[in-house]
């Protein structure tokens, strides 16, 4: 089966049930992805993302086991199917194959760096 | 308050979320019942109303709801216009009571509209917020097309039939 093109946050959220496995479930990927990226997504951006990557078959899920921590409720613990690895594996091909040669833009200490492109004046 | 609004929220979240999403929310440090529990359930609840739109294939479906539910009210509610002028005319009972029934059409025709969206098998099951959605949209038509006095009726009953017509898809086939 073709694998369905991954947006930015999905991408984010297999990298970190990837990581996060096996107690990956959406308390420890929200954490784990503002740990590592700044970034701060809703609660409710990654249930639904965790949801669609299911229904697409990248994830599956299943229910752990409840703690008194939890209010004795148990953690839906998602883990990655291997056709959530080759859509990752497919997204990160293309990202690779349109960054090739713009390694110098791309660097982080190139952010000063005026590519050529750029620097063209107007005829 | 707070636990009562957060009941009711949580009744908004697909079934097979809620127990994670209340166990996620108390590990986190939100307390039961709190109003920031609410607002927590409430803020995850909008982003599951909004994940049918995201998707191609169920807002056309939501799309297709819509025309054939707004076509099905507007047909037979046209077709029962000027019916009540007939009682008139005819004098059997059987004519009388198939008078009246075609005279009150805005009720059939929201009993109708309603199970067409709520069984509407074409809109897939993550997408079930927008069944609701375009539920509120022909409650809307209907409350402003039916007769004088018979759009709160029209609405109820669009409403039962959305709500009907979601539990008897649920259940399959018989």
């Amino acid at each position: 089966m073709a694998a369905q093109g991954l947006g930015s946050l999905e991408q984010l959220v297999l990298l970190a049930v990837i990581r996060l496995s096996p107690d990956a479930y959406a308390v420890s990927v929200r954490d784990e992805i503002r740990r590592r990226t700044s970034r701060s997504i809703s609660r409710g951006a990654v249930y639904v993302t965790l949801d669609r990557l299911k229904r697409k078959g990248y994830l599956r899920s299943e229910l752990g086991t409840p703690t008194q921590e939890r209010g004795g409720k148990a953690k839906r613990l998602f883990m990655l199917e291997g056709e959530g690895l080759a859509a990752l594996r497919e997204s990160f091909g293309e990202l690779r194959r349109m960054s090739h040669g713009l390694e110098d833009v791309l660097a982080p200490d190139a952010l000063s760096v005026r590519p050529a492109w750029a620097t063209s004046s107007p005829a | 308050m707070g636990d009562l609004v957060t009941r009711l929220t949580t009744r908004l979240l697909p079934a097979h979320e809620r127990e994670a999403v209340l166990g996620d929310l108390r590990e986190e440090g939100v307390r039961a019942g709190s109003g920031a529990s609410a607002l927590a359930v409430l803020g995850i609840v909008l982003h599951y109303q909004l994940e049918g739109w995201r998707d191609e294939r169920a807002r056309f479906g939501a799309v297709i709801s819509l025309a054939l539910g707004f076509g099905l009210w507007w047909s037979v509610t046209t077709a029962g216009a000027g019916w009540g002028e007939l009682g008139s005319v005819y004098q059997d009972p059987l004519s009388r009571l198939a008078i009246r029934f075609w005279s009150a059409s805005h009720l059939p025709a929201a009993i109708g509209a309603g199970l067409l969206v709520g069984h509407a098998p074409w809109v897939p099951d993550f997408a079930r917020p927008t069944r609701w959605h375009v539920a509120g949209l022909l409650v809307a038509v209907a409350g402003v097309t039916a007769p004088a006095g018979g759009g709160l009726a029209a609405s109820l009953l669009l409403v039962g039939g959305v709500w009907l017509g979601d539990r008897s898809r649920e259940a399959g086939p018989v």
